[in-house]
């Protein structure tokens, strides 16, 4: 029960970042570097604004990120011809921008943040810190709320239609410069949120986004681009993966068994016997077919 | 026939800016020389410490230039395999085994480290995201390893490395690092080696095409990366003096990736300019300026990325280089063609296929196809949209692998071999939008071809336009001349065998004629087989010896134009009519 609990907890942390980053990948086509550390900008919001009280610190961080990630969408990512790997480059060097800001502003050394809610909960016989479950939960209905939001309205339909192809979702009146804003935005706010929430759990220090990036890298990976169900399935495996291999082994050997196993996943689907079994499994037509 | 006069080209620039060119592209390597070797002299020791640091820092760079800029592999955790370097050295002088030893294991296992990284980068259709993330998490994972093994590596204190004194230093890292990259220069980066890496990292298509293992040259590149790295790693512990598991870190990497956008890829002198600068500043900014200065940096990064992505030396080297595209083949390169005998194609049946099938999941495209083409004929493919002719063209070229089947090229067995390898075999292709390197010359694309080509012919008199194009990029050429260049980088390979996806498309009606005489000439006077896919009927019915009518994945009818036209079954196909 407590493994489950745990997988809980860390797929939230993990689903907000991934699904953010999904929804940035699939706007924009860019690999946002920068998600680690936009969690760690809001868990130092967290962590610095101890006057107000826990909930409106989380509100706070969210509405200092959303002006920041719009200047940055507008001035960085806008540049017409840059091409992906350009601007997956600039969210390096975001990222890169940030950490070093946090680390004059703050000093390198890790930091705690009080728990809002003390005290521990019963869940099914397996006592559980209360705090702990309540942003697991938080976290997984926000995730639910976007994951709705992507099936459910308009804005998720065009979201997956310039997703699925931009020059089409413009020509249908999609403007794709406004929803790779928006898209970004969104998806930066879900890492700011997720780096908030958590924040009581994880040690805050300028270079935490390095340890969070990697798990998130690794799930944007196993996912489709545009279908954002599949980034927190990815997350819930690779959270599953990594809290089983906690709890069996020591943690170099959990983490080195943790990359051979999602690597050697990630290499298996790029072997074409699966890619076929894949492409026939959603039905796509292979574009070389069209003679 | 009507040639271009080579007169549109811009016009070429006063001799004697050209002069001072030339002596300066000759003076400065030995002023930068002379200066490196007397910078002990005039320096205290501090400024040589630091100067070796920065050496170091830059072949790190230059090693990271092999593959971020060379072979296009953006590696964000680079400092893997230079930590991989730092700890042999650390390694030796702790438990007093023989440096070259461990060096020699370090850079054994940076290469291995890199190849199976690489191989996956390059299994996925963009390379990028595999690439930078598996890269990220090696040096994770040796930077976990080098903390918790404490009681071999000290764990997070590091182990201190004492090295020679401060001049006695300085010249064995300029040494090393003379050594290093003259040997890289001259086997990966200026030879045929590098001509291919420039082609293999901009347009990997065309590169296979014209007979090049792309996945070969930008592992080869890859790997030597990382030994470079490792490399640099060795000469940087004794100069540092202290290795701790921060040498594998991404703060490190971060550095590195600095460093090298701010000098500009794809140069020698780049890296080491920007890792220099980079290092002098940080050494002689107090420490408590220290986090100011990494911040300007990041800023000055994004902004570089932004406004000049070719680095900030990429100016003054454009300007010494002379007129004409940023990216040209490597000088060395350039000369006389290395020749490979080849067996001769003699009159074998340039290709036989039975039986091919081919399906995309549930859709089956190729459903049995069997043709032949003979030496010296031109066959011509049409059939209704969906008919499974690009398809075709794909399995015969080996950009797509048939289900089922067999494939003789040349009396060979090719249904299993790579691209280049039927290249090599004497199978030319060109596609349906044209496919140059665009960022070479014309001049260059055809030397390119030339290379590598297993027979290399002289480009006949007709492009001769082209081959002497050396001033703009092939990619801002008119589509008709793009076309005219792909022919022409086909042909200086002297394919026996020439795949051709409707060649004339896009072309207007003038352009498209003549296209269509210049492959007939071609047929005719190379005795090369054609095997085009083509719509147009004007244009089949000048070019086709024998036309093949496919439907449904099926051939339904082959014979002279005339004949396959008044075919009741290929009207039904194309008109539909019962």
């Amino acid at each position: 029960m407590d493994v489950l609990l745990a997988i809980l907890g860390q797929f939230g942390l993990y689903g907000l970042l991934t699904v953010g980053i999904a929804v940035i990948f699939a706007a924009t086509r860019v690999v946002n570097l920068a998600q680690g550390d936009l969690a760690m900008t809001g868990a130092y919001v967290a962590a610095t604004a101890t006057a107000a009280p826990f909930g409106l610190r989380t509100l706070l961080a969210l509405a200092a990120g959303a002006p920041l990630l719009l200047v940055v969408e507008r001035l960085l990512l806008r540049r017409p011809g840059s091409d992906g790997l350009a601007a997956m480059l600039v969210t390096w060097g975001l990222g890169m921008a940030l950490r070093q800001g946090a680390e004059l502003l703050f000093t390198g050394t890790s930091r705690t943040v009080a728990v809002p809610v003390e005290g521990t909960l019963d869940v099914l016989g397996t006592p559980y810190p209360t705090y702990r479950l309540v942003c697991a939960l938080t976290a997984t209905a926000v995730i639910a709320l976007v994951l709705l939001a992507a099936h459910r309205t308009d804005w998720g339909l065009r979201l997956r239609a310039v997703a699925d192809n931009p020059a089409m979702a413009a020509l249908l009146g999609t403007d794709p410069r406004r929803m790779r804003a928006t898209a970004f935005t969104l998806g930066g706010l879900l890492a700011v949120l997720a780096g908030a929430l958590y924040s009581p759990v994880l040690a805050v220090n300028p270079s935490m986004g390095f340890g969070l990036l990697v798990p998130v890298f690794f799930g944007l990976l196993l996912s489709r681009p545009g279908a954002l169900a599949t980034a927190a399935g990815a997350a819930l495996l690779i959270s599953t993966l990594s809290v089983l291999l906690r709890t069996w082994l020591s943690d170099t050997l959990a983490e080195a068994l943790f990359y051979a196993v999602v690597v050697a996943i990630a290499a298996l689907r790029s072997r074409p016997w699966i890619g076929r079994f894949s492409a026939w499994f959603r039905r796509t037509p292979a574009p070389a077919s069209a003679a | 026939m009507t040639v271009p006069a080579a007169s549109n080209a811009p016009v070429a620039p006063a001799v004697s800016t050209r002069g001072i060119r030339r002596t300066l592209r000759l003076a400065l390597p030995g002023l930068a020389g002379a200066a490196l070797l007397a910078a002990p002299f005039g320096l205290d020791a501090f400024a040589v410490a630091t100067l070796t640091l920065g050496l170091c820092h830059g072949l790190f760079a230059y090693g990271l230039d092999l593959s971020w800029g060379r072979a296009g592999l953006l590696s964000v955790g680079h400092a893997a395999f230079f930590g991989l370097g730092a700890y042999a050295v650390a390694l030796a002088q702790e438990h007093h085994l023989p440096w070259t030893a461990t060096v020699a294991a370090a850079v054994a296992a940076a290469v291995l480290i890199a190849v199976p990284v690489v191989r996956i980068g390059l299994a996925a259709p963009v390379p990028d995201a595999p690439l930078i993330l598996l890269t990220i998490g090696v040096g994770l994972l040796l930077q976990r390893a080098a903390t918790t093994l404490a009681p071999v590596t000290g764990g997070t204190n590091g182990l201190s490395v004492s090295g020679p004194d401060v001049v006695t230093s300085y010249y064995v890292t300029l040494g090393a690092v003379a050594a290093v990259v003259g040997a890289c220069g001259v086997l990966l980066v200026r030879g045929r080696f590098g001509a291919r890496l420039v082609a293999a990292s901009r347009n990997p298509e065309r590169a296979a095409q014209s007979g090049i293992d792309t996945t070969r040259v930008r592992t080869a590149a890859f790997a030597v990366s990382a030994a470079v790295a490792a490399l640099a790693g060795a000469l940087y512990a004794p100069v540092a003096g202290l290795v701790s598991p921060q040498v594998f870190g991404l703060g490190l990497s971060t550095s590195v990736l600095i460093w090298l956008a701010l000098g500009g890829r794809e140069s020698t002198v780049g890296p080491f300019a920007g890792a220099v600068a980079v290092t002098v500043g940080q050494q002689y900014l107090g420490s408590t300026w220290q986090g100011w200065y990494l911040l300007a940096l990041a800023a000055l990064f994004l902004l570089v990325v932004q406004v000049a992505p070719a680095g900030l030396t990429a100016a003054p080297r454009r300007w010494l280089a002379g007129p004409g595209p940023d990216v040209r083949l490597p000088s060395a390169s350039r000369r006389a063609p290395y020749r490979t005998a080849s067996e001769s194609a003699g009159d074998r049946l340039p290709l036989a296929v039975t039986g091919i099938r081919k399906s995309f999941g549930p859709v089956e495209v190729l459903a049995g196809v069997d043709l032949t083409v003979e030496a010296g004929r031109c066959v011509c493919l049409i059939g209704p949209n969906g008919a499974g002719k690009s398809t075709f063209l794909n399995v015969v070229a080996g950009q797509l692998a048939p289900d089922a089947g067999t494939l003789r090229l040349f009396g060979a067995d090719a249904a299993g071999l790579p691209v280049h390898r039927r290249v090599g075999l004497g199978v030319g292709r060109m596609f349906q939008i044209p496919s140059v390197v665009a960022e070479l010359s014309p001049a260059d694309n055809l030397r390119l071809a030339r290379i590598e080509a297993p027979e290399p012919a002289e480009p006949p008199a007709e492009f001769r336009d082209l081959a002497e194009d050396e001033l703009r990029p092939a990619g801002a050429l008119p589509l008709a001349d793009r076309r005219r260049l792909e022919l022409a980088v086909v042909l200086a390979s002297g394919p026996r065998l020439l795949l051709l996806d409707e060649p004339a498309a896009g072309l207007g009606p003038d352009d498209a004629r003549r296209l269509t005489r210049e492959l007939r000439e071609v047929n005719r006077r190379t005795g090369c087989a054609l095997l085009v896919v083509e719509h147009d009927m004007d244009i089949v019915r000048e070019l086709a010896d024998e036309v093949v009518v496919l439907a449904e994945g099926r051939v339904l009818a082959r014979g002279p134009l005339d004949t396959v036209a008044a075919d009741p079954a290929v009207r039904t196909a194309y008109l539909g009519a019962r």
